[in-house]
């Protein structure tokens, strides 16, 4: 059942022509699912977790696994937890801190740096954008078990046949598959990833709203 | 074969390329497209970032030149007793112009060919840390330990290791390096650990109580003696016999009654070193350059080359350019 291993291969299968296993084996396109899997979470960013972690005394950096991390959160002893403010390396030290708690952090490498330097553990969490697990037997499913979102499941199955589609050297059917897969993960990045808050202006109701001419499909 | 290792780097590339072993494209071959293409990405990409904190000044001495191998300086902190801060980036033409440099401590840097240089001119020693983005450790084929062709040894495939940044090649062992020190006795746990240095020689150590044998695998390897100076770990080995004593070097690692379990333990980069966003764009990289070798894939091979371009471009944007917050990014406003 959609969207399990199984069905992603029957699924590229169909788009091959090869109903069953001889130029392409199911543990090639397994392969190439997996790592579909992996390129639309890494170019989308959609596998959101928030994983907890932990400053350690006298030590800047605190590691993580994942893409990338987007947002840290000091999560205090007692108290609410309270988002930091992302700096670049180049400004530590040079930024106002009240007190010895984190206040500030960047990404370097796999791991953050935390501002000031950690006198203490600290509580953290980490809005992190994650990796796919992998999907190793038939009943894995790119929702519970890669953590995709269903909005970019049939991006998986885009990515596995374009590169099925290169080892058959159909370079021409691949490229098009490309450059529609393309087109739909900046999609996906900015439909459901690339997020703003609301200002203060966003939610006044407005006195009047104007249309302009052609903002309505060429009205 | 873990994912992505280069075993199985190589087979996705072999996936694509419809050549499931050495044929055309040689094994070492491909390592070596795949190395180069992760070392290329680094350095155009910026993404494979590390920090130097065994940096120092030296008194009336500006540059600081034991830099570890890098492509590029992005920041460098001053470590002092109370307070650390990072250092104002400067050109050499703003030495002795920059204000508020009245102070002994450094205050400035610039990157200067292989070296950083600070300003004001040192007066004394200073720690240093630098955020560096490096060339990335080289992939290496894991050392792959099982009982060898001579099943009292053990055996290993070629690996590469590194010591104080020093690389170093291994070759394979299949016959296999013996295992060494006293019999384990009945029902009891043994276990060795492999290690090299610099002279390539593979060294068995033996756990410190394998005479009188351990109650677990757990508890033996516990009980592993500490690495050996200028050594790195290879791989550990444990042992046991349920029906007689097991004597090292002797007994077949695949007899009856012998339970032996084989763990790879090398610190080395046995997966790409570059972050993962980057490792599907290393495979197209690699499979651009195999194409190439082949007149006939010569025009399949720019076009993929064209994409790793592209593909590369986009992740490092990501990648590099996550700006600053802004406090108008935290009000609500």
């Amino acid at each position: 059942m959609w969207p399990s291993l199984a069905d992603a291969r029957a699924r590229v299968r169909r788009r091959l022509h090869e109903t069953t296993a001889a130029f392409w084996t199911d543990a090639q396109l397994n392969r190439l699912i997996n790592a579909g899997a992996l390129d639309v979470a890494a170019k989308t960013l959609c596998i959101e977790n928030k994983d907890a972690a932990a400053t350690t005394k006298a030590t800047r950096t605190v590691g993580y696994s994942g893409f990338r991390v987007n947002f840290v959160e000091y999560v205090p002893t007692s108290g609410d937890p309270i988002g930091l403010h992302r700096i670049l390396p180049r400004q530590i030290g040079r930024v106002k801190c009240d007190g010895a708690v984190p206040h500030y952090w960047c990404g370097w490498g796999d791991t953050i740096l935390i501002e000031p330097l950690p006198a203490a553990v600290s509580n953290l969490n980490l809005y992190v954008a994650d990796w796919p697990a992998a999907l190793t037997s038939d009943a894995d499913t790119l929702d519970a078990t890669a953590g995709l979102p269903a909005e970019v499941h049939e991006l998986v199955v885009d990515y596995a046949t374009i590169w099925a589609l290169v080892k058959d050297r159909k370079y021409a059917a691949a490229l098009y598959r490309y450059a529609s897969y393309v087109q739909r993960i900046q999609a996906a990045r900015s439909l459901y990833i690339d997020r703003r808050s609301d200002t203060r202006a966003d939610i006044v109701i407005p006195d009047r709203v104007e249309i302009q001419s052609g903002q309505r499909g060429g009205g | 074969m873990a994912d992505y290792d280069m075993t199985d780097l190589m087979l996705r590339l072999r996936d694509i390329l419809s050549e499931s072993s050495a044929v055309y494209w040689s094994d070492d071959e491909l390592e070596d497209i795949i190395n180069d293409v992760q070392r290329e990405i680094a350095e155009l990409a910026g993404c494979y970032q590390t920090i130097d904190s065994d940096l120092a000044t030296v008194a009336a001495t500006r540059t600081v030149s034991n830099l570890g191998a890098c492509y590029r300086v992005n920041a460098v902190e001053l470590i002092q007793s109370a307070s650390r801060i990072a250092l104002r980036k400067i050109l050499p033409r703003q030495i002795g112009r920059v204000a508020n440099l009245d102070q002994a401590a450094p205050q400035c840097w610039y990157e200067f060919g292989s070296t950083i240089g600070i300003d004001p001119l040192p007066a004394a020693e200073h720690t240093l840390h630098a955020y560096l983005t490096a060339p990335p450790p080289e992939i290496s084929p894991a050392p792959n330990l099982q009982a060898g062709t001579e099943p009292e040894g053990v055996a290993t495939d070629d690996f590469i290791y590194y010591l104080s940044d020093t690389k170093y090649a291994a070759a394979a062992v299949p016959a296999g390096t013996a295992l060494t020190g006293s019999a384990i006795p009945l029902g009891k746990y043994g276990a060795w650990r492999l290690e090299i240095g610099a002279d390539g020689t593979l060294d068995m150590v033996a756990a410190t109580d394998n005479a009188t044998g351990y109650a677990s695998a757990a508890l033996a390897l516990a009980g592993l003696p500490t690495l050996q100076s200028a050594h790195v770990a290879v791989g550990t080995v444990t042992v046991t016999k349920s029906d007689g004593i097991f004597t090292p070097g002797t007994t077949s690692l695949t007899a009856t009654g012998v339970t032996a379990a084989f763990t790879d333990d090398i610190d080395l980069a046995t997966t790409p070193a570059i972050p993962k966003q980057f490792w599907l764009v290393l495979l197209l990289g690699a499979l651009a350059r195999a194409l190439a070798k082949n007149p006939q894939t010569a025009a399949a091979a720019q076009m993929l080359e064209t994409l790793y371009a592209s593909e590369m471009r986009f992740h490092a944007y990501d990648f590099q350019e996550q700006a600053p917050d802004a406090y108008s990014d935290l009000r609500y406003e």
